[in-house]
């Protein structure tokens, strides 16, 4: 990336640059970029057809998809861009080019291990966890992994998949830094089309959805349940029932209706705490619903296995994908749980074996 | 009340001198709890003298100041502009769920004032009233069971995390845990996502077991992995599920002959004897602002005091404020567990009784919520050893 920018800048190319003739092909292929971001979720790499095309044409598409003004493309767009890199990445087989690109890039320290030709990466843990957060699998927790002194120690696919959640996160900076400049008006029939094939924006984190209480997720019931018993209910808990039932319409009084058998209940402290939530009081920020992920680090969560499936928020519940009966399944051994797997894990393991 | 106030601003008159400045004071949040009124947050201090003078004025409940640090540290939350971290640890007694809660800890009832001893019933035997709040008490058992969680945290810091020794800080908190606060660390910048990562691998919230299944699984392994093994290893002969005795022969037994459910409950059970019991709250909010070393801690009259020998630490002696208070107070007590403070026997009180106490004593029992001041005082029976002049040789 810091090479195709530095090729970028010496072509002394400029925004005006892109409709003229000569760079028919840069535009064409930043549409394209745009497009496929949009209906594949992934950018092709074209680089072997025409380098100069290929690279010029990154800046135009960020410049085309910032004037697109709809903030929620950037991280479709990004993410899109991102996949592109990781590809690209698992394909090349030069050793010592993630060091590069983590190093000149994003500066992150790196010390490559090889043992028995595999290659391992140690990063430190903190860098790992701010990028890990993001993956919802499991095996992307730090507990799940070989942490030693400081460091975790990942193979080399891994250290790639961490490589895209950064490119797309620098990529959002960039695009979010860029003021949309001022362009020839040929383009703004390329933003039109652009613009009527983004994809619609995703289920807000405060969005107000339709729930019957008997439909909602087993961590709000069991916050209620406790409520009504008159038991302690944890802060998460608390804060998890105030911000889901304001996201499916309740109002701050309906909320206060359900505190008054809590043991330690005081009206104006109850009040003024949902308010806040509600973002009617102090910072006027309001709260999203806590993550799943969220939940189970405070210990609040009581996961249903079948409705709560592949969900990672409280508000998607129930999941939509129901794996068929799973409790009912007869005992499996290990070769088969080997099976289920992801293709990362057995790697690593395998891999780790390796390095013995 | 008034005499919890006037024992605390005696405190801070005498010994305010110990408290200390943060590192880049100017850029933390402090904040207090008066005796009366609602908690004081978003206050800046350059220097830490005014931030003492101010406690020897209030005298107040509580002091705090933020683990964070911030570019506008008296904004509002939002506006406050976050620049990084200490991490910080707090391990309290009654998440240990130790089985002498059953003896010491009380309930008590906010509709008709029962308190009892025990585990909180769901409604008042008296009153039918189901406004019950626990009311959990820490004995040296409880004490000493946080510090086994210390020493494995401790472990935690050094080994998997790199933390040198020199960069941990252990405090008594001033009620029935400690507090270890970290040095400057890698770990300063993460936000609260990153820091519930390392809260869920001190705890093992979302280990896999299919994590621990290969043969080549070995006692010597870092983090959980090993601990993990040598678990195992140490298993008795004849430990479900495995059929063999010899570790090497149990890893094959894990990787090839166990099903989900056997595997699923071995890494429960290595699991739960080796995460180390924290409160997630602490670790991995970064808006907190976190009680002060050597202030009172309202909840017992303690201090939270530093431990630089936490094996021996004895908070009930080493953390009571003002021992050299001979002052004698006279109080009603409902109800109490046996307890000791500087090596002077108290209780166990079963039903309301009248005693007269050391200030010391009686700021501990009124601030757990189990005496009131009493006048005039008719009896001192309560005590199994003698008054304050006695006290440095009592047993």
């Amino acid at each position: 990336m810091k090479s195709a920018g530095d090729f970028v800048r010496q072509t002394e190319f400029s925004v005006n640059d892109v409709v003229k003739p000569g760079f028919h092909n840069v535009l064409a292929r930043a549409e394209e970029r745009v497009v496929e971001a949009f209906t594949k979720g992934r950018v092709s790499d074209k680089t072997d057809q025409d380098r100069d095309v290929e690279w010029l044409s990154f800046p135009v598409a960020l410049m085309l998809v910032r004037l697109m003004k709809l903030d929620h493309v950037i991280r479709v767009y990004a993410l899109a861009e991102a996949r592109r890199s990781e590809i690209a990445l698992r394909q090349e087989r030069v050793q010592g080019v993630e060091d590069e690109i983590f190093q000149n890039n994003f500066s992150i320290k790196l010390e490559r291990i090889t043992k028995n030709a595999n290659p391992y990466y140690k990063i430190g843990i903190s860098d790992y966890v701010k990028r890990a957060v993001h993956f919802h699998k499991s095996e992307w927790k730090l507990v799940n992994r070989i942490v030693d002194r400081g460091e975790v120690t990942l193979p080399r696919d891994d250290l790639i998949r961490l490589i895209r959640e950064e490119v797309q996160e620098l990529i959002v900076s960039r695009l979010q830094s860029i003021n949309p400049p001022k362009v020839p008006p040929e383009l703004d029939q390329t933003v039109k089309r652009l613009i009527q094939l983004a994809p619609p924006p995703p289920r807000s984190a405060y969005t107000i959805i339709n729930v019957k209480p008997e439909d909602y997720p087993p961590c709000v019931r069991e916050a209620l349940n406790l409520l009504e018993k008159g038991q302690n209910v944890p802060h998460y808990g608390r804060f998890l029932m105030a911000t889901y039932l304001l996201a499916v319409g309740k109002s701050v009084d309906d909320i206060m209706a359900l505190f008054p058998k809590a043991p330690d209940f005081k009206a104006s402290v109850t009040k003024y705490q949902v308010e806040h939530i509600a973002g009617l009081k102090g910072g006027r920020t309001r709260y999203s619903v806590p993550s799943c992920k969220t939940l189970q680090t405070h210990s609040f969560c009581f996961k249903d296995p079948v409705k709560c499936y592949e969900i990672s928020t409280p508000l998607q519940y129930p999941s939509r994908k129901r794996p068929e009966e799973p409790k009912e399944q007869p005992k499996k051994k290990r070769e088969s749980q080997s099976r289920s797997k992801t293709k990362s894990q057995t790697e690593e393991r395998r891999d780790w074996k390796k390095t013995r | 009340m008034m005499l919890l106030k006037r024992y605390f601003k005696e405190y801070y008159f005498k010994h305010s001198d110990r408290i200390s400045a943060p590192k880049n004071i100017e850029s933390r949040e402090f904040g207090y709890f008066p005796f009366n009124g609602a908690m004081v947050r978003h206050l800046t201090f350059s220097d830490i003298g005014i931030f003492r003078a101010l406690l020897v004025k209030e005298g107040p409940a509580g002091v705090y100041c933020s683990n964070s640090e911030y570019q506008e540290p008296a904004a509002e939350m939002q506006k406050k502009g976050w620049i990084r971290a200490q991490l910080i640890f707090d391990i309290d007694a009654d998440a240990l769920k130790l089985p002498c809660k059953n003896e010491h800890d009380l309930w008590f009832c906010k509709q008709c004032g029962r308190k009892e001893f025990g585990m909180r019933p769901e409604v008042c035997p008296s009153c039918k009233g189901s406004r019950i709040l626990d009311m959990p008490w820490a004995c040296r058992n409880c004490i000493q069971g946080t510090k086994k969680e210390v020493f494995k945290l401790l472990e935690f810091l050094e080994g998997d995390f790199g933390i040198s020794r020199s960069q941990i800080t252990i405090y008594f908190s001033g009620n029935a845990g400690f507090h270890i606060e970290i040095g400057e660390s890698q770990y300063d910048e993460l936000d609260q996502h990153g820091r519930s990562e390392i809260s869920d691998y001190l705890t093992a919230q979302g280990v896999m077991a299919q994590t621990f299944e290969t043969t080549k699984l070995l006692p010597s392994d870092p983090g959980w992995r090993g601990r993990v093994a040598r678990y195992i290893r140490d298993l008795p002969p004849g430990s479900k599920p495995f059929k063999s005795a010899e570790f090497e022969k149990r890893a094959f037994e894990m990787a090839s002959d166990l099903d989900q459910d056997e595997m699923d409950n071995l890494v429960a059970s290595a699991v739960s004897s080796n995460n180390v019991k924290i409160d997630a709250m602490v670790t991995t909010d970064i808006h907190r602002v976190f009680r002060m070393p050597e202030t009172l801690n309202n909840k017992t009259g303690l201090v939270k005091r530093k431990c630089t020998e936490i094996s021996s630490f004895d908070p009930f002696s080493e953390a009571v404020a003002l021992p050299e208070e001979d002052e004698m107070i006279s109080l009603k007590v409902d109800i109490c567990p046996q307890i000791s403070l500087c090596n002077q026997n108290f209780g166990p009180v079963v039903k309301p009784t009248a005693v007269k106490v050391p200030l010391y004593l009686a700021v501990y029992l009124i601030s757990r919520g189990v005496a009131k001041i009493d006048v005039p005082a008719t009896d001192t029976t309560g005590i199994s050893q003698q008054p304050r002049g006695n006290l440095a040789s009592a047993a």
